[in-house]
């Protein structure tokens, strides 16, 4: 896969010749499938129950009460209009499910799983009949009326994540007790330039904001399309960058963004009633990140996906970090604001703010890693994908971050050193070049929504999240 | 920060890959096995020099290796109902000496395709387009239009205008056309174009020498080249560069006689010419078009004709190519017991396509890099056979097919049936011959089976 491929979508019917006349449209619309990947489960395990001999009893368990609750609702409202005569049975096994639903008068019983494994939802079981032989006295024999095994499996989505999410806790996280699934967001016509998170309606959950070269995008924290923008207006920038990058800062509601491949940059506002940005104007600045409620302000290295060393703020704060950089990411705690920022030449450092940022702490960075409250503790991990180029698999992983004092404190010998990563799972399909933290409201862990380069130039928005074990 | 470096310890570490987004920086040193190419984009059609000649000097348009287009100089380029293609240019682009790029320009460097000194088959391209109705229209203080009228339907025109052939360069013969690449102050050297359109190429510098196969060969040996353009490489196969660099014998049906087609085939297996005078990858051709653009029947030797009276001819071909002189050679042997007395006459490419627009030649060796669609290869190579009033009886009825996948089988159909009535013989089709060391990554393809070097990432040593 090439860099060409990604301009190539918007281009292909240029190819087609006059039959697509004028401005080409986008290959792939970034709205969410229709029904859930919970409604098509259901329908999917409704179709196989449709020989069940009435009334049919429901038992559905599953790693969080939330998600067996959603399924069987579903379930049982499908089954109710195919006229089964559904009613859900509750139980501490599957063996005393059986005798539960003869006791409420089902003459048959489907007994099902219900689990998010690898970005699938999966739902598994057995439709059974309840009637027993009277004359079989005391051994109970089955029936001779069908059974069946029940399978159904669908491409999970950020409902479904949100139904199996964890609590969030407070002790912090050992080795092998964080667990965390992932499910498609959104997919985007072409590769991301940056991604981030903010609550631009104000109910808790923070928005993802995505920019490609062409456009910008907000979606609801379930993958739903809310505005989008053609930034093409704003210019084509003399010096672009041959991979699609930028940045975006959400502060207050408002999202200030500036894409590598245009002149200047530009603050906006959602209308999320009118499905609009609105545009408060431009910027000639690059809007890198915010440390607290200080807006940190930039520029690109000319031609390079990087920004340049120097940062300043609207108030007149200047830094200086040791060389060109991919990402920065803040993150505040209670005692003191915690820094990530990985150099343009594959190293990272580690600080307790803008001032702090020394050179080559790590020598393997990526450029999609971020401090994201993963457990829901308060205190950030460190998330990071591959610092591979394009490698064929992708992934994620999840790192304990040192302590503040060790931020602090470079020599510290004990200073709160993780000996091994939290989590690592696979990031399917492509390479993951952004990755941000968001909020997912009161009382729950953030989520990790990171964007993938498709190999075909298109990108894919994929939500990982913190899920009972 | 120990504590930090030990948060790393925990992430696999690829010393020579630590790296996730594409590095930029580094000096790429490319040799070229060939003769350094003629600056007319016509004229440097050879796969290895229309590569080389892409990185200063771009067509408005690029094909990827999925031949999908991507507007490079233009910003859009439109389709305003079925016989107006309209080119939005991009604003503020700039030849490396700081001249501006114009719509005028583009017009220029299209038209210099029919001029009599410098007239191409690649003009054939262009065939559908009315030279006399293209217009420059403005849109705003910044943006030009170009409007192309078209005679008749040819929905296959926006792919052709990404030809190597149709690099737009200035008319100062000076000056280099936009690429991502520019000329150095230093000679040999190209360096990263800040400004171009598409951005800038991952490398910073680019060495170019110019040598031989062998002197290639040892440069990549002694690691004094990464990238070796023009080298033996493998046979093609599904996963290599289409091979689009087509050679055809093309005679004067006149001058050699009747039966001169049945001699050839009767006498030349076009096989043995790729399995050893062509260096690979290289396919033989049956075909009006290459293997990559329409299957190859079998040939049926035809009888050996009876000898008849003794003709002079003269071979002409492509001094710059060392594989023509092989060919030439072989086809003189071989004819020569049929009573074909054939002089070789090795020229440079400018004066071929100078005797071939002419029509000053008996038998000609002629080689042109033909786009991935078969409707306009195919208006390559009636043109390169010289029946250009063809072209009007051919294509209308091509392009009149909305479906891509209709024309490419109309195109094939019409390729079958005037091979034989057309003065061309096809011989043997080329692909660019690469080798790259292990410190070069990402080195793509485009739609022409071109290298890509301002997509290559250059790894640190």
């Amino acid at each position: 896969m090439s860099i060409r491929a990604v301009r190539a979508a918007a281009w292909l019917a240029v190819a087609m010749g006059p039959i697509a006349l004028g401005r080409l449209a986008l290959s792939a619309d970034p709205r969410p499938p229709e029904s859930t990947a919970l409604v098509r489960v259901s329908k999917s395990v409704s179709a196989q129950l449709s020989d069940a001999e009435p009334p049919l009893a429901v038992y559905v368990v599953a790693g969080s009460a939330e998600l067996a609750r959603s399924f069987a609702t579903l379930l049982i409202s499908e089954l109710a209009a195919r006229n089964l005569a559904p009613l859900a049975i509750s139980a501490p096994s599957a063996e005393a499910a059986e005798a539960g639903a003869r006791s409420r008068g089902a003459r048959s019983l489907v007994r099902l799983q219900v689990a998010l494994s690898n970005g699938v939802l999966q739902a598994r079981g057995d439709l059974i009949s309840t009637w027993v032989n009277f004359w079989s006295g005391q051994a109970g024999a089955r029936s001779g009326r069908p059974a069946a095994v029940i399978y159904a499996s669908v491409e999970a989505d950020a409902q479904v994540l949100a139904l199996a999410a964890a609590a969030a806790t407070s002790a912090p996280l050992k080795a092998g007790e964080l667990q965390l699934e992932t499910a498609k967001l959104a997919d985007l016509p072409t590769w991301t330039g940056a991604l981030a998170a903010g609550d631009l309606n104000g109910d808790g959950a923070d928005e993802i904001v995505a920019l490609t070269n062409d456009e910008i995008l907000a979606f609801s924290s379930d993958g739903r399309l809310l505005a989008r923008r053609d930034h093409r207006g704003l210019g084509d920038s003399p010096v672009p960058c041959r991979e699609p990058f930028g940045a975006i800062s959400i502060q207050s509601r408002r999202i200030a963004y500036f894409s590598a491949a245009r002149r200047k940059g530009e603050v906006l506002s959602l209308d999320a009633a009118g499905g609009e940005f609105r545009s408060l104007g431009a910027v000639n600045e690059v809007p890198v990140g915010a440390q607290g409620q200080t807006q940190i302000w930039g520029s690109f290295v000319p031609g390079r996906s990087a920004f340049a060393p120097e940062l300043w703020s609207a108030g007149g704060e200047r830094w200086s970090v040791p060389g060109p950089f991919w990402m920065l990411s803040f993150f505040s705690v209670p005692n003191g604001p915690r820094a990530l920022i990985a150099f343009a030449d594959g190293t990272a450092s580690w600080g307790t703010g803008l001032g702090d940022l020394r050179r080559r702490v790590t020598t393997n960075a990526a450029a999609a890693m971020a401090l994201i409250d993963v457990d829901g503790d308060g205190e950030p991990e460190l998330v990071t994908t591959s610092s591979r180029y394009r490698p064929e698999a992708d992934e994620l992983r999840v790192l304990p971050a040192p302590p503040q004092s060790s931020a602090r404190s470079a020599s510290t010998p004990d200073g709160g050193a993780p000996s091994q990563e939290l989590w690592r799972g696979t990031i399917q399909g492509g390479w993951a070049l952004q990755l941000v933290g968001a909020r997912a409201g009161a009382g729950r862990p953030d989520q990790i929504v990171v964007a993938v380069w498709m190999p075909d130039g298109s990108a894919q928005l994929r939500v990982f999240r913190r899920v009972a074990p | 920060m120990l504590a930090v470096i030990a948060a790393s310890s925990a992430l696999p570490c690829d010393d020579s890959l630590a790296a996730s987004r594409a590095r930029y920086g580094g000096n790429l040193r490319l040799a070229i096995a060939a003769r350094p190419a003629d600056a007319n984009p016509s004229l440097a059609d050879a796969p290895w020099d229309a590569a080389l000649l892409s990185l200063t000097a771009k067509p408005i348009c690029t094909l990827d290796d999925g031949r999908r287009i991507h507007p490079v100089l233009a910003s859009e380029i439109s389709w305003q109902g079925a016989i107006k293609l309209q080119i939005a240019l991009r604003p503020g682009l700039r030849f490396h000496d700081d001249a501006a790029l114009n719509a005028k320009e583009i017009l220029a460097s299209w038209s210099r395709l029919s001029q009599p000194s410098s007239k191409s088959p690649y003009r054939a391209l262009l065939f559908a387009a009315r030279p006399e109705a293209l217009r420059v229209a403005s849109a705003g203080a910044s943006q030009q239009l170009l409007e192309v009228p078209l005679t008749f339907a040819w929905p296959d025109l926006a792919a052709s205008l990404c030809h190597p052939a149709l690099a737009i360069k200035a008319a100062a013969e000076s000056r280099a056309g936009i690429g991502p690449f520019k000329p150095s102050s230093n000679a040999g050297e190209l360096e990263a174009n800040l400004g171009f359109p598409l951005g800038r190429p991952f490398v910073d510098r680019l060495s170019v020498a110019f040598t031989d196969e062998r002197g290639a060969a040892r440069r990549l040996a002694l690691r004094q080249a990464q990238v070796v353009f023009g080298t033996a490489g493998q046979r093609p196969s599904a996963d290599s560069p289409p091979a689009l660099y087509a050679t055809y014998l093309a005679f004067r049906a006149e001058r050699v006689g009747a039966d001169f087609r049945q001699a050839f085939d009767a006498s030349i297996d076009r096989g043995d010419l790729t399995r050893f005078f062509v260096p690979a990858p290289s396919v033989a051709m049956n075909a009006l078009l290459p293997p990559a653009l329409m299957p190859q029947p079998a040939i049926q030797r035809p009888p050996v004709p009876a000898p008849g009276v003794r003709r002079a001819l003269t071979l002409t071909f492509d001094q710059s190519l060392p594989e023509q002189r092989l060919v030439a050679e072989r086809i003189q042997v071989k004819l020569h017991d049929l009573k074909y007395a054939i002089a070789l006459r090795p020229v440079p490419r400018a004066q071929l396509r100078a005797a071939w627009a002419s029509g000053d030649f008996d038998l000609m060796l002629h080689a042109v890099l033909l786009p991935p669609f078969a409707a306009p290869a195919l208006a390559v190579a009636i043109e390169l056979a010289g029946a250009r009033e063809l072209l009007s009886a051919e294509l209308p009825a091509i392009g009149a097919l909305v479906d891509a996948g209709e024309r490419e089988r109309a195109a094939l159909e019409r390729a079958r049936a005037l091979l034989p009535s057309l003065p061309l013989i096809p011989l043997y089709s080329q692909a660019i011959g690469i080798q790259a060391s292990s410190e070069v990554i990402s080195l793509g393809q485009d739609g022409y089976g071109l290298p890509a070097l301002d997509d290559a990432i250059l790894l640190p040593q």
